[in-house]
C-alpha cells in the first residue's frame, strides 16, 4: 500500500538524502508530512463518509421494510458518487443578512475538526500520522473545535432556528465532555499513558487484556458511558437536538446548502467513524490480534468482497454496452439476478472466512491486516450508531441534561474511583 | 439501605430507572434488528406487475362499454365535478342487454359524443353507480401521465356509434316526411 510506504520513515529518509542536497532538510521533511497526511486522507479518510453514508441509507431502509438505493450501480454502490455530484453542482446560497466571513468560515471549523483529530489514532503498528504522547489530551481539545463551528454556523446564518440549533448544541457538548473525559481517563489510568499508541500495545495478547474487560465492574460501564456520551457529542440521534428536524427545521445548518452543508454532512459521518476509533483504540484493543476479532474482520471482510465481486461481474457489461453505444445510465441500472447474489453470497462468505483465518494466523507481520482489523472493529461501532439512530427516538433537552448530569457524571466518576482503587490494589 | 437515598435522590429508584432505561433500549433496538432478516414490504414499482396486486374493488380510471350504453345521462348527472360530457340524438327503440340484470333495457338515444375528463375526475365512483347497463366501470389502470393536460380528456366514441347516430338521424328524418306526406 503507498499510504504505508510513505508513512514509513526508511522511506521517508531515503526522500530527504535525495533531496537535501538541493532544498534545506526541514522544508523537506515538512514537505514529506504534508504529502503523507494528503495521500492518508484522500485515500483513507475522505471516503468514509460516501461510504457510511451509502451503508447508512441501505441499513435504514432495510430497518423500515424498504429496499434503499439499488439503482445506480450494482446494489446502488454509486449511488454516493451521485449524491456528491449532486452536492457540488448546487447553488451556493447565503441568506440575506448573514455574516459573510463566519457563515462560510464555520463548515470548514466542523470538517477540519473531524478531520485533524485523525493524526493520532493508531491504524497500525506504523500508519500513525502523528505519535504524539499526548494524544488523548489533543483528542478531546480537538473535539471541542467542533463546537465552535457549529456555533459560528448557528449564529452568522440570521436565522432563529440556527440560533437555537447551535445554542443548544454548545450546552450539550459542554456537559457531555465531562463524563467523556472522565471515562477516557480511565485507559490512561490503567496504562499509565496519554499515548494512544502505548494504550494499543498494553492491550495485545488477546481478548481478556482489552481494556474493556481489565477491571470488569469499573471499565464496562466507562466505555458505555464513554459511548454514549460521544454520541452527544457528535450530535447523533438519540442526542440530535441540535438539528432536530421535527422542532428546528434543520438546526445549525437550516440556512446551508449545496457543498456548505456537505461539509457538515462529512464533518458528521467523519465525526462518528473518529468516536467508534478512539472506542476501539482505548477499549476494544485496537489493531492487537485476538480472536474476538473474528466476528468484525470476517462481516467486514463479506462485504468488501460483495461488492468488489458485484463491480468485477458488472465492468464487463458496462463495457460492452458502452461498446454498443446504449445510454450509459440505462446501464448503470442494473441488477444481478437472484440467484446470481445467492451464488455471490456464499462464494464471498467463505473467502472471508478463509482470508480472516490467514489473517490471524500473519498478523504481526502485515500492516494491513492490522488496518483491516482495526477498521472493521470501528465499522462495527460506526453500524451500532447507525442502529441506534433508527431505533431511538430524540431525548427532550431536560432529559439530556437529567442523564449527563444526574447519571453519567456520578457513574463515570465512581467508576474513575474504582479503577483507581483496583489498579492500587491489583 | 438503598431506600434511605442520597441528596434527595431515591437511590433504589435511581437505579430501576437506569435498569428500565436500558432494557427498553435493548428491547427496541431488537426489534429493528429482527427487520434485518425480514423482506422488505415494498416493490421495485416499474418491473413489477403492480396491477395485479391492487385490491379487488380498485377504482382505477373509467372506461366505458359503448355498445351498452344507452345514453340516459344518469352518469353525467351523477357527477358531482361534471367531468363526463354526452351529446346524443334520439332515434328508434332498440334494446340493449343490461351486464348488471341480463334483462333487456330499452335505448331511445344514440350518443354523439362521451367525453370524461380524467384530469377532473375524482374516482368517486358515483357514476358508476346509477348506471342501468353498467356500461360505465373503473378499469385497474391508474398511469395516465401525459405531456398535455387536454390529452386527459378521454374521449369514448367510436367512428361506429357516430355512424349509427347520424343512421338514427337520417331514420328519424324520413319517418318525419313520410308523416308530413
Amino acid at each position: 500500500m503507498s499510504v504505508q510506504y510513505l508513512a514509513d520513515a526508511a522511506y521517508r529518509e531515503e526522500v530527504l538524502l535525495f533531496f537535501s542536497r538541493v532544498i534545506p532538510g526541514q522544508v523537506i521533511e515538512a514537505i514529506t508530512l504534508f504529502a503523507t497526511v494528503a495521500v492518508f486522507f484522500s485515500l483513507m479518510v475522505t471516503p468514509i463518509a460516501a461510504i457510511s453514508v451509502y451503508i447508512e441509507r441501505r441499513l435504514s431502509a432495510k430497518m423500515q421494510s424498504r429496499i434503499g438505493c439499488n439503482r445506480l450501480g450494482p446494489e446502488g454502490i454509486f449511488q454516493m458518487v451521485a449524491d456528491g455530484i449532486k452536492m457540488i453542482s448546487k447553488e451556493d446560497f447565503m441568506p440575506q443578512g448573514a455574516d459573510a466571513f463566519l457563515f462560510k468560515f464555520a463548515p470548514y471549523l466542523v470538517m477540519v475538526g473531524a478531520f485533524v483529530s485523525f493524526a493520532c489514532i493508531p491504524f497500525s503498528k506504523q500508519l500513525l500520522l502523528a505519535d504524539i504522547n499526548i494524544g488523548v489530551v489533543y483528542l478531546l481539545a480537538l473535539s471541542s473545535i467542533v463546537v465552535i463551528g457549529i456555533m459560528l454556523a448557528g449564529w452568522s446564518s440570521n436565522n432563529k432556528w440556527s440560533l437555537l440549533g447551535s445554542l443548544r448544541s454548545a450546552a450539550q457538548i459542554v456537559s457531555y465532555e465531562i463524563p467523556l473525559g472522565m471515562s477516557l481517563l480511565i485507559p490512561v489510568i490503567i496504562t499509565g499513558s496519554l499515548n494512544l499508541q502505548e494504550i494499543n500495545q498494553f492491550q495485545s495478547g488477546g481478548i481478556h487484556n482489552w481494556l474493556v474487560f481489565y477491571a470488569l465492574p469499573f471499565t464496562v460501564p466507562a466505555f458505555v458511558i464513554y459511548f454514549i456520551s460521544a454520541l452527544a457529542e457528535v450530535n447523533r440521534t438519540p442526542f440530535d437536538l441540535p438539528e432536530a428536524e421535527s422542532e428546528l427545521v434543520s438546526g445549525f445548518h437550516t440556512e446551508y446548502s449545496g457543498i456548505r452543508w456537505g461539509l457538515f454532512f462529512i464533518g458528521e459521518y467523519h465525526n462518528m467513524f473518529l468516536i467508534s476509533c478512539i472506542a476501539v483504540t482505548a477499549f476494544l484493543g485496537g489493531y492487537q490480534k485476538s480472536a474476538a476479532n473474528f466476528p468484525f474482520v470476517i462481516v467486514s471482510l463479506f462485504f468488501m468482497f460483495f461488492i468488489t465481486f458485484h463491480i468485477l461481474t458488472f465492468l464487463p457489461k458496462l463495457g460492452f454496452s458502452l461498446f454498443q453505444g446504449k445510454n450509459i445510465l440505462d446501464m448503470l441500472m442494473f441488477h444481478h439476478p437472484k440467484p446470481m447474489r445467492r451464488w455471490l453470497r456464499i462464494v464471498c462468505l467463505i473467502l472471508a472466512v478463509v482470508v480472516s483465518i490467514l489473517f490471524y494466523i500473519n498478523h504481526a507481520h502485515s500492516n494491513m491486516i492490522q488496518v483491516v482489523t482495526f477498521i472493521s472493529k470501528a465499522y462495527f461501532l460506526v453500524l451500532f450508531i447507525m442502529w441506534l439512530r433508527w431505533s431511538l427516538p430524540r431525548y427532550r433537552i431536560d432529559q439530556l441534561m437529567d442523564l449527563c448530569w444526574k447519571k453519567l457524571i456520578p457513574i463515570s466518576f465512581i467508576c474513575l474511583c474504582g479503577v483507581l482503587v483496583w489498579v492500587v490494589l491489583i | 439501605m438503598w431506600c434511605l437515598g442520597v441528596g434527595g435522590i431515591d437511590m433504589k429508584q435511581y437505579i430501576l430507572d437506569i435498569v428500565h432505561g436500558i432494557s427498553s433500549i435493548a428491547k427496541g433496538m431488537w426489534v429493528t434488528f429482527t427487520y434485518l432478516f425480514k423482506p422488505h414490504a415494498t416493490v421495485e414499482y416499474p418491473e413489477v406487475n403492480v396491477e395485479s396486486m391492487l385490491p379487488p374493488r380498485y377504482r382505477g380510471i373509467l372506461q366505458v362499454d359503448m355498445d351498452l350504453c344507452i345514453s340516459c345521462l344518469a352518469c353525467e348527472r351523477a357527477c358531482p365535478i361534471e367531468c363526463i360530457v354526452i351529446e346524443d340524438v334520439k332515434g328508434d327503440k332498440t334494446f340493449v342487454t343490461s351486464k348488471l340484470t341480463q334483462k333487456p333495457t330499452p335505448k331511445v338515444k344514440y350518443p354523439l359524443r362521451f367525453d370524461i375528463d380524467i384530469a377532473k375526475c375524482m374516482f368517486c365512483g358515483l357514476c358508476v353507480e346509477p348506471c342501468p347497463t353498467g356500461a360505465i366501470h373503473h378499469t385497474r389502470k391508474f398511469e395516465g401521465s401525459v405531456t398535455n393536460v387536454a390529452d386527459l380528456t378521454y374521449s369514448y366514441i367510436r367512428d361506429t356509434d357516430i355512424e349509427l347516430a347520424e343512421k338514427q338521424v337520417e331514420l328519424l328524418a324520413n319517418k318525419k316526411e313520410k308523416e308530413q306526406a
